[in-house]
């Protein structure tokens, strides 16, 4: 199973803890944590699983523990599918 | 360059009862006609220094306030038509000028997306524009009209019309609308300030508009860099600040406060992007007017100052 962004997505980073992400799919616009916006970044590049997307944002969270990594990408990834701009295929 | 003050009062009463005054606001050239007598004191006292278009110019909003008809009279009531169609029920006739007033406003809220709009305040003090966002009750048309009152240029009270993908400010400058207690406030601040019609016991309470075009150049039509944008907040409890905001914040709340961010889909965010990415963005809460000048006053130096 892969994780899909609803549409490509415009980002907006001004280097702050939050990113701004507009989702043309539904028009709406999102104020995101910049973990949440890193995801959403990767996911529009092209579809991964919760284990390729892990692999793809190691290098730049350096996390001691893989697995603390992980749990907390699937969380988000939950959320982001809440906020219905990511869908599970 | 005729002005509408250079009509005669005559002239400018029947030109008016026909449909003949086309006054260039902003872009734009707005065709006026009304039979109503507070109507025409308002347009006589407000916009008495606006240019009056030339004869065959494109007219883009056609906006008639008037009561007629033997029930309209009998009732006293008076109804907005716009381009020959009625959009609104018929209001009670001493309402008719701050009618006319949100009439203006929404013709250009709803028909005109050329622009990024943010229903929002903008003022320009030596080139230095600033976009003042805010929720009803904020205080924004109050600190504009002392910022009228106080040097600045009011772009405008209600839209701030952004090219996209620029940084610009296009003015469009029209008489601050004012309520309730804001009326008294601004009268005590300056005895300068001259008043149109006021309509009582309209939806939003009493109001009042203000005469806005103070400076020498309120009538240039040339486009403005925007340098900050300020979200205002009147506050009797909390302390008076102007502090920072994060860029990406403000983003959202000024896409909220966009008349049609959403219908302008991607080219909205872009066009929103590029504004928030170069312009400062600050709280201010206030509840001292004289303060409230003070910091804005301070906006250029702070600037400077990065």
């Amino acid at each position: 199973m892969k994780w899909r962004a609803h549409s490509p997505g415009r980002l907006y980073d001004a280097d702050e803890s939050t990113v701004v992400y507009f989702d043309s799919h539904s028009g709406d616009t999102h104020l995101l944590s910049d973990f949440a916006g890193c995801i959403m970044q990767t996911l529009t590049r092209q579809p991964m699983t919760t284990e390729e997307l892990v692999r793809a944002l190691t290098p730049s969270f350096e996390p001691d523990d893989t697995s603390d990594l992980s749990d907390l990408v699937t969380g988000v990834l939950e959320e982001l599918v809440t906020l219905d701009i990511l869908k599970k295929t | 360059m005729q002005l509408l003050h250079h009509l005669a009062a005559d002239e400018f009463k029947e030109r008016l009862s026909r449909g003949d005054i086309p006054l260039r606001i902003g872009p734009y050239v707005y065709n006026l006609q009304s039979n109503v007598p507070s109507v025409v004191t308002g347009i006589e006292t407000l916009y008495a220094d606006f240019q009056l278009a030339k004869p065959g110019e494109f007219i883009d909003y056609n906006v008639t306030l008037e009561c007629s008809g033997i029930l309209g009279r009998l009732r006293g009531e008076a109804k907005f038509i716009f381009d020959n169609n009625s959009p609104f029920d018929p209001i009670p006739k001493g309402q008719a000028y701050a009618f006319l007033e949100w009439g203006m406003n929404w013709c250009v809220s709803l028909h005109t997306n050329e622009y990024l709009k943010l229903h929002a305040g903008a003022v320009s003090r030596a080139d230095f524009a600033v976009i003042m966002p805010g929720l009803p009750g904020a205080g924004k048309s109050t600190l504009c009209a002392a910022l009228g009152l106080s040097g600045w240029r009011v772009l405008s009270d209600e839209h701030a019309m952004i090219p996209p993908n620029t940084t610009e400010v296009i003015p469009l400058s029209r008489p601050v609308s004012l309520k309730n207690e804001s009326i008294d406030v601004i009268k005590s601040f300056s005895s300068a300030a001259i008043f149109g019609p006021v309509s009582k016991e309209t939806h939003k309470g009493v109001v009042a508009h203000m005469k806005a075009d103070l400076q020498p150049d309120s009538h240039d039509a040339k486009s403005l860099q925007a340098r900050a944008m300020v979200f205002p907040r009147y506050s009797k409890d909390d302390p008076q600040q102007l502090t920072r905001r994060r860029r990406t914040d403000s983003f959202i709340l000024a896409a909220y406060h966009s008349f049609n961010y959403s219908l302008l889909c991607d080219a909205g965010f872009e066009a929103m992007k590029t504004l928030i990415e170069n312009v400062d963005c600050y709280d201010l809460v206030y509840h001292d007017l004289e303060w409230a000048l003070m910091a804005m006053d301070q906006l250029p130096e702070l600037q400077s100052g990065q």
